[in-house]
């Protein structure tokens, strides 16, 4: 007969020790956050459908590891920063120039593109003493016109009670763009002609400081410096600008964008980001609800500047249950090269321009509800949300989309 | 209802006597300063009490009565509670399905009152459906039990509470003390001079005034399982008391009694009850766990 006495003495311990050892048997266990996300704009612009996994664990006592995959296809029409195709007599090949490896029925304005990225990412978090944590990464993400490396390290060091914790940190990004077909096309270019360059590299250099702070046992608050510096290639390959003139009547005062001839964007070489983030989480009530406020302040030396607010509120509905509704607002001021599209009237082709709509001025919500609850032994959490833009003179000066995003977590 | 105990005076240390869990406590405290002893012996008996009042499936206000009276809904439970049910679902798996807390529902049918009052095949068959830990949804802290189901915690309870309050006692006295709630017994340390704890093994055919054996326990715990006097006898067939959850028929073969020691009351509790529910393998059993035990 088999002894179970070994087991019997360990599961005898567990329960005569108490909570202690559970509490251990946690922090040890390996987590598994799976998800799906669904990302719909309306009118049939992009559609992403996100798969993502993240799995964590203790590999020893001082070390724990993350892996991260995601799988995202993108899909359907984005604009490509031409105006309105009807208005335009110019003669525009989507295929040489508009985002699909061959684009088919997009109007020369917005372009079909279709796109599989894979995503993977690992990080290792050492314990160096009972205060100091260091954590190394590096990822990596897969495109058919894009490839990314990246390398960061941070450091977390909490005072003597606990009560505060430092962070500083470094990154390394290396990114390769390039179109479908390959290279990129020259800058301001006329897109008729087709003249393609290499690939575009870019380098990303990214310091962060913080520090987050137990204001009380409620009450959380937290204070982060970015600045991002990046070198290289910051044109998007896909999009492009329009020569137009002005055609309408006097009398009635209506006008309409002629297009004349059409080029390739082009952007500086270079970025300067800076982002200052702060953040407070409450809790509060006989249920514990929590509140979670955050401010986002943001500027860059392409003169855009943007304001980001973005707020929870978790009820507790018992049994593990919650509520969650979440709001955000964001708005920007547009990039110094940011037009419409470039005036026809003799003067020379401006050194940078871009109608890329996220340039743009614009403001822009969302609005939505995250729901929880314990099942099969993990956390299952259901998000809906909707999101709604405005573009201040982009040619397309709306966008809206819808979001769905199903998780489930669990703890082995 | 007015809590009452005794101490008594003996030459190198005392006894303390209560009734909790409807049986007889004692605790023997190796000390000849009283105050430490009445010390010890309060402490002893409000963990014995709270523990009592917290998973007795005789109350009205805990938390059994809550899951028990559930309806099927899901209750959500504390951790002391939680550590009890993880505790039990282990036990259910290293003793095959036989140890499981769901199965005090066959005492509808069951009444070991020494008559000879057998359920029908059908009755057996009948009361089955209700039981199975495996029909349970058990999530920490979240416990589901389907319409008609019960659990009851009174096969760990008492040891429980035995190991419980010896390790209280311990924090707080630094002299030895043996803990007995009705047989079952834990000590942390030997007796002054580093003598053991004389502990006698009480015979099934002769309860109460033969003893098989002194076991010497210098620190650990014991545990008998089996009563002499709960049994049915019926065409001279004696039914055991010991409940077969997977058949809902008593245990055959079962010995009357097993005690076992081990490192704790608790370990020792279940060991012996495994045991009982191996039947006439229950000797076996023992021998492969290599601990002390006593089969009668």
């Amino acid at each position: 007969m088999k002894s179970i006495k070994d087991k019997l003495s360990i599961a005898t311990c567990t329960l005569l020790t108490g909570g202690a050892h559970q509490a251990q048997a946690i922090d040890n266990a390996w987590d598994l956050d799976t998800s799906y996300l669904y990302y719909g704009e309306a009118d049939d612009r992009v559609t992403v459908n996100k798969a993502i996994a993240n799995l964590s664990g203790d590999i020893t006592d001082n070390d724990r590891v993350t892996i991260n995959l995601v799988l995202d296809t993108m899909s359907g029409a984005t604009p490509t920063g031409a105006v309105e195709s009807e208005t335009s007599s110019v003669t525009f090949s989507s295929a040489s120039g508009a985002g699909g490896s061959t684009a088919t029925g997009g109007a020369p304005d917005i372009a079909d593109f279709s796109d599989t990225r894979l995503g993977f990412s690992l990080s290792w978090e050492q314990t160096i003493s009972r205060l100091r944590k260091l954590t190394y990464g590096g990822n990596l993400s897969v495109e058919k016109d894009y490839h990314s490396y990246g390398a960061n390290a941070t450091l977390n060091q909490d005072t003597e009670d606990r009560g505060t914790t430092y962070t500083a940190g470094l990154a390394v990004t290396y990114d390769e763009i390039f179109t479908k077909t390959g290279g990129t096309p020259d800058p301001l270019g006329r897109v008729e002609d087709g003249v393609t360059f290499g690939d575009g590299e870019r380098y990303t250099y990214n310091a962060i400081v913080g520090v987050s702070k137990v204001l009380n046992k409620k009450t959380v608050a937290q204070l982060n410096y970015n600045i991002t510096y990046s070198d290289g290639y910051h044109t998007d390959p896909y999009k492009v600008i329009s020569e137009v003139r002005l055609v309408g009547d006097s009398e009635t005062n209506a006008f309409a964008f002629a297009e004349t001839d059409r080029y390739y964007e082009s952007r500086p070489g270079s970025r300067l980001r800076h982002a200052l983030f702060t953040s407070m989480a409450h809790q509060y009530g006989e249920k514990g609800e929590v509140v979670h406020l955050s401010y986002r302040y943001y500027f860059d030396d392409w003169d855009i500047s943007a304001h980001t607010i973005d707020l929870t509120h978790r009820t507790p509905l018992g049994l593990g249950r919650y509520i969650e509704p979440h709001f955000r607002f964001h708005m920007q001021s547009s990039a110094e090269f940011f037009m419409h599209s470039i005036l026809d009237d003799g003067s020379p082709l401006p050194e940078f321009a871009s109608a890329d709509y996220r340039l743009d001025q614009s403001t822009g919500y969302t609005i939505g509800a995250e729901y929880g609850q314990p099942w099969k032994g993990g956390n299952l959490r259901i998000r809906l949300e909707q999101m709604e833009q405005n573009f201040e003179d982009a040619e397309y000066d709306e966008n809206s989309a819808l979001i769905f995003q199903v998780s489930y977590q669990k703890l082995f | 209802m007015p809590q009452t105990s005794d101490l008594i005076t003996r030459d190198d240390y005392f006894i303390g006597r209560f009734t909790a869990m409807a049986c007889p406590c004692e605790i023997l405290i190796s000390t000849n300063d009283k105050k430490t002893a009445i010390h010890a012996l309060e402490i002893a008996q409000a963990e014995a009490t709270r523990i009592e009042q917290k998973f007795s499936r005789y109350r009205k206000d805990n938390i059994i009565f809550k899951i028990n009276n559930s309806n099927g809904t899901t209750i959500e439970v504390d951790e002391e509670t939680a550590g009890m049910l993880d505790f039990a679902n282990q036990c259910y798996e290293l003793s095959d399905k036989k140890f499981d807390i769901t199965s005090g529902v066959l005492r509808e049918i069951w009444k070991f009152d020494g008559s000879n009052n057998i359920p029908s095949k059908q009755q057996v068959m009948d009361i089955l459906p209700r039981i199975g830990w495996n029909k349970i949804t058990w999530e920490n802290p979240f416990i589901t039990l389907q319409r008609g189901m019960e659990i009851d915690l009174g096969g760990i309870g008492k040891e429980y509470a035995v190991d419980q309050t010896t390790q209280i006692i311990h924090k707080t006295i630094t002299d030895s003390v043996l803990v007995n709630f009705g047989g079952d017994i834990a000590t942390l340390s030997p007796r002054k001079n580093n003598t053991p704890w004389l502990i006698g093994v009480d015979d099934p055919e002769n309860t109460g005034r033969n003893a098989l054996g002194q076991i010497p326990l210098l620190r650990g715990g014991l545990a008998t399982s089996g009563d002499a006097r709960r049994y049915l006898l019926k065409d001279g067939i004696r039914y055991s008391h010991i409940l077969d959850p997977t058949t809902g028929w008593p245990v055959p073969d079962a010995p009357r009694s097993v005690t076992v020691v081990a490192n704790t009351c608790l370990e020792a509790g279940m060991l012996s009850t495994f045991a009982m529910l191996e039947g006439n393998k229950a000797k076996e059993f023992l021998q492969a766990q290599d601990v002390q035990f006593w089969c009668a």
